[in-house]
C-alpha cells in the first residue's frame, strides 16, 4: 500500500503511538456519555450525541483487538470521517499534530495481511508511530453487519 | 452576447418558476371539469402556455419553445369556441403538462429520462387540423421559431404605433389617442401638459386595465433546500438541550434577580424559535390533493365510470417529508377505490384533518363494499386466525387488516375482495413505517372507508422515557396503556415457560426490555411495567426506572449502526445523552418468540 508524506494525527493505545492522516479528522472531543446499543458489533462502543447529530462510537482498542479499558482524564474521542459519515473513535490519549516525509514512512511488514489495519510505519528520532488505516477500521460492511459469533 | 454565466442563472430561474406554472396549469384544469368558472380557467391555462413558451425560447430551449407553441395554437382555438373542450382533449392537454414536467425535471437533472413527445406532437397536430386550424402549424423542432412568433402582435407597422402609443400612455399617465398622432410636435407636448393638469387618473387606473401578469404566489416566498431546515431543527434541538442544562445552574443562583429575568426571556425566545422551525418544515396538502385528483380523474376516464371527487381539508399542514411518502399509499387506496369500490358511478371523497396530534386522511367510496365474511373465510383458509374461530371473535376492523395481508387475495382474481388486496401490504408497511395506522371499514353495497392515521410530523415522537439496564429508552406515549408498579405483580411461569402475569381479568406475557433487547440473559422482574397494546394484544415489558414524559427528536441510526430489531431510531434527551425509541410492535413479537424458551441463547 502506498502511503504519502503528510500530516498526522498521532494518538495513544496501551502506551504505544498510532497515527491517523490528518485529512480525515473532523474534531477532538473529551470522553462523554456514550449509549450502548444492544446488538451491535461488539468493536461499537454505542451511539454520542454530537451537537445534535447521533454518531457511531467505536472503541478503538477492541477494533485493534487489545483489551479495553476505563476511560481516563486523557481518554478522547477523535471525530473522523468515514465512509458512513462521522464516525468518534476513543484512542487513550491524543498525542500532537506530526509532519512525515514520505522517506521516514515505510509499509508495514504484516500489511500484506487481511487482518492488519495499520498500513505502515511512520520514523520518528526514538519513536515508531503505527499509521492505521482508519476508514477500513470503520469500513461501512464491519459497522453495518452484525458480527456472526 | 449573453454570457454562458448568466444564461444558465436564467435557465435555473426558467426552471424553477416553469415547474411552479405547470402546477397552476393542471389546477386549472382540474378545476375546469369540476365547473369554476370556465373562460377564466381557459385564459388562466392559455396565459400559461405562453409566458411558457415565451420563457423557454428566452433561454433557448427551442424544442420546448415549439412544443409549448403548438400547445398554445391549440388552445388559442379552444379559447375562442370553450364548447368543444372535452374530457379527451383535457386529457391530452394534461398530457402535455405531464411532458413539460418531464422535460423540466430533465434538463434540472432530476430525470434521466427525456422527454418522449412524439405521439403527443402528432395527436395535437391531428387536433389543429380536426378543429379546422386555418393557420399554419409551425413544425415541430424547428432550428428555432421565428422572431414575430415569439413576440405576438410586432407585425405591422401600425401595430407598432399603437404599442408605443400605449406605452407612452402608461408611462405619462395620460391619454392619447391615434388622431392625436396627426397633430405637430408642439401641439402634442400641448396636448400632453394640458392632459397631465386635468387629468387626475391615476396610473394605477390605466395600469388596471392591462392584464396583471401570472402570479404563481401570492405571498412572497424563498426556496430553501429542505437539508438546511433540517441542519436549523438539529441546532435547536441542542439549543433546547443547552437551555434545560442551564436551567439548572440558574435553579441554583435564585437570588440574582437579573439572571433569572434574562432565563426567562431566553427561554421564551427559544420556544418561540422552535415552534417556527418546526413550522417551516409544514406545507398544505394542496398539491398532494391535485394529485389524487388526477389519479381519480384518470382512472374514471380509462374505466368509462362516472365518479365524483369530494375533497376536504386541503389546507392541513403536514410534514414535507411525510407527502413524499405518503403519496403513494395514497393514491394506491384511491385508485382501489375507483377500480373495484365504485361499480359505473359514485362518489370519493377524501378528508384530511387535525385529531388531537394526529393528521387523519379519510378516503371513502359509496361503492360495492368488502364482503366481511368471505374475508373472514379467507383468513380462516389462510391460517390466519385459527380453525375453530368465529367472526364474532374479532372486530371489523381487525377483520379487514387481514387484506393488507402480503397475498392475502392471490387465489380468486375475480372478487372484490382479492382485487383490493393487491399491493395493500405495500401501503400497510410504508404506513407503519410512518408510525401510523389504517382502520377499515367497509360495508356491502354501501362502500368503503380507509383511514390513514398518521403523526404530524415523521421526526417528532411523544414518549416516555425509561431506564433499563443502564440504558435510556423511549416508548411511544401512544402504544402505553399503563404503567404499573413491578413489585405488586405475580410472574407466573406455564409448563411452556413462558412468563405471564394477571393484568385485570386477562393473563398477558411478560418480558423485561433487556431481555427482550438481548442485553440480559433471563427474564426477572422489574420495578415498572408498561403495559403495551399491539392489535389489539396486551404485553407486559419491565424496566428499571420512569423517568419523565418527554418530546423527542427522532434521528435514525440504521445508517450508524445495525441494531437490534426492537429499536425504530435514537433520540436526543433532555440531559445531553443518546436514547433510543422502541419499536413496540418488534418488542412484542420478540417477546412472544423468546418467552417460549426459557433462555434465548438457546435459539441465538
Amino acid at each position: 500500500m502506498k502511503v504519502h508524506g503528510g500530516q498526522y494525527l498521532t494518538f495513544k493505545l496501551q502506551n504505544r503511538s498510532y497515527g491517523i492522516e490528518i485529512e480525515s479528522v473532523r474534531e477532538i472531543n473529551r470522553m462523554s456519555e456514550i449509549a450502548e446499543v444492544p446488538e451491535a458489533p461488539d468493536f461499537v462502543a454505542g451511539v454520542m450525541n454530537l451537537r445534535g447529530k447521533v454518531i457511531a462510537v467505536v472503541d478503538l482498542r477492541k477494533r485493534l483487538k487489545m483489551p479495553s479499558a476505563e476511560a481516563t482524564k486523557e481518554t478522547c474521542i477523535v471525530v473522523v470521517e468515514a465512509e458512513i459519515g462521522h464516525v468518534g473513535v476513543i484512542v487513550d490519549s491524543v498525542q500532537e499534530v506530526i509532519h512525515l516525509q514520505s522517506s521516514q514512512i515505510e509499509p508495514s511488514p504484516i500489511s500484506e495481511s487481511d487482518y492488519s489495519f495499520v498500513k505502515a510505519i511512520g520514523k520518528m528520532e526514538n519513536n515508531l508511530i503505527m499509521l492505521v488505516d482508519i476508514s477500513r477500521c470503520l469500513s461501512k460492511k464491519d459497522m453495518l453487519l452484525l458480527e456472526v459469533a | 452576447m449573453i454570457d454562458d454565466e448568466f444564461l444558465e442563472e436564467l435557465r435555473r430561474e426558467f426552471l424553477a418558476e416553469g415547474a411552479s406554472l405547470l402546477d397552476l396549469w393542471e389546477e386549472s384544469f382540474l378545476k375546469l371539469e369540476t365547473g369554476h368558472n370556465r373562460s377564466e380557467e381557459i385564459s388562466t391555462i392559455f396565459r400559461v402556455a405562453h409566458s411558457f413558451k415565451g420563457g423557454s425560447s428566452a433561454v433557448g430551449y427551442q424544442d420546448l419553445a415549439a412544443f409549448a407553441h403548438s400547445v398554445e395554437d391549440l388552445l388559442s382555438i379552444i379559447k375562442l369556441s370553450p364548447d368543444i373542450l372535452n374530457a379527451e382533449l383535457v386529457s391530452l392537454l394534461l398530457k402535455c403538462g405531464d411532458a413539460f414536467k418531464q422535460k423540466i425535471s430533465f434538463l434540472n437533472g432530476q430525470d434521466s429520462k427525456d422527454w418522449e413527445i412524439t405521439v403527443l406532437a402528432f395527436d395535437i397536430n391531428d387536433r389543429l387540423l380536426m378543429l379546422g386550424d386555418d393557420k399554419e402549424t409551425i413544425p415541430l423542432f424547428s432550428e428555432s421559431p421565428k422572431e414575430e412568433e415569439i413576440c405576438p402582435g410586432s407585425t405591422s407597422e401600425d401595430d407598432e404605433w399603437q404599442k408605443v402609443l400605449k406605452e407612452t400612455n402608461e408611462r405619462l399617465g395620460i391619454q392619447l389617442t391615434e388622431e392625436h398622432l396627426s397633430l405637430s410636435e408642439d401641439e402634442i407636448v400641448q396636448e400632453i401638459s394640458k392632459q397631465k393638469q386635468t387629468l387626475q387618473a391615476p396610473v394605477e387606473l390605466v395600469k388596471s386595465a392591462i392584464p396583471t401578469p401570472i402570479q404563481t404566489k401570492q405571498s412572497v416566498s424563498v426556496k430553501v433546500d429542505a437539508s438546511k431546515i433540517d441542519k436549523i431543527m438539529n441546532l435547536v434541538g441542542e439549543l433546547v438541550i443547552n437551555k434545560s442544562q442551564l436551567a439548572n445552574r440558574v435553579e441554583q443562583h435564585k437570588d440574582d434577580l437579573l439572571l433569572e429575568a434574562t432565563f426567562s426571556l431566553l427561554e421564551k425566545t427559544i420556544r418561540e424559535l422552535q415552534d417556527e422551525t418546526l413550522g417551516m418544515r409544514m406545507i398544505s396538502m394542496k398539491n398532494l390533493f391535485m394529485k389524487c385528483q388526477r389519479a381519480v380523474r384518470d382512472v374514471s376516464l380509462k374505466l368509462d365510470k362516472k365518479i365524483e371527487f369530494i375533497q376536504n381539508g386541503e389546507e392541513v399542514e403536514i410534514d414535507r417529508s411525510m407527502v413524499e411518502l405518503i403519496t403513494d399509499p395514497l393514491l394506491h387506496i384511491l385508485r382501489n377505490s375507483a377500480d373495484h369500490g365504485i361499480a359505473k358511478e359514485g362518489v370519493i371523497t377524501l378528508k384530511a384533518e387535525h385529531i388531537g396530534s394526529k393528521i387523519v386522511l379519510t378516503i371513502q367510496d359509496n361503492g360495492r363494499g368488502i364482503d366481511i365474511d368471505r374475508v373472514f373465510r379467507k383468513a380462516r383458509e389462510n391460517q390466519l386466525v385459527p380453525q375453530n374461530s368465529n367472526i364474532s371473535d374479532y372486530t371489523t376492523n381487525e377483520i379487514f387488516q387481514f387484506i393488507m395481508m402480503p397475498g392475502f387475495s392471490t387465489a380468486e382474481k375475480v372478487t372484490d375482495v382479492s382485487g383490493r388486496g393487491v399491493g395493500l401490504d405495500v401501503v400497510k408497511t410504508t404506513i407503519e413505517q410512518l408510525n401510523g395506522k389504517i382502520e377499515i371499514d367497509s360495508t356491502i353495497n354501501k362502500g368503503t372507508k380507509f383511514k390513514l392515521i398518521l403523526p404530524l410530523t415523521t421526526s417528532i415522537q411523544e414518549g416516555l422515557h425509561v431506564k433499563s439496564h443502564n440504558g435510556s429508552y423511549v416508548f411511544p406515549t401512544e402504544k402505553v396503556l399503563e404503567i404499573l408498579a413491578g413489585d405488586k405483580l405475580n410472574l407466573l411461569k406455564d409448563p411452556n415457560s413462558l412468563v405471564m402475569f394477571k393484568y385485570r381479568n386477562l393473563i398477558i406475557p411478560y418480558a423485561s426490555l433487556d431481555y427482550a433487547l438481548g442485553v440480559a440473559a433471563d427474564i426477572t422482574a422489574k420495578k415498572m411495567v408498561l403495559i403495551l397494546e399491539v392489535d389489539g394484544k396486551y404485553f407486559g415489558i419491565g424496566v428499571d426506572e420512569f423517568v419523565s414524559q418527554v418530546h423527542v427528536v427522532l434521528k435514525p441510526i440504521n445508517n450508524i449502526v445495525k441494531t437490534s430489531t426492537g429499536i425504530s431510531a435514537s433520540c436526543i434527551l433532555s440531559h445531553g445523552g443518546v436514547g433510543f425509541v422502541i419499536d413496540t410492535d418488534e418488542v412484542c413479537k420478540l417477546v412472544i418468540k423468546f418467552n417460549q424458551y426459557q433462555n434465548r441463547k438457546q435459539i441465538a
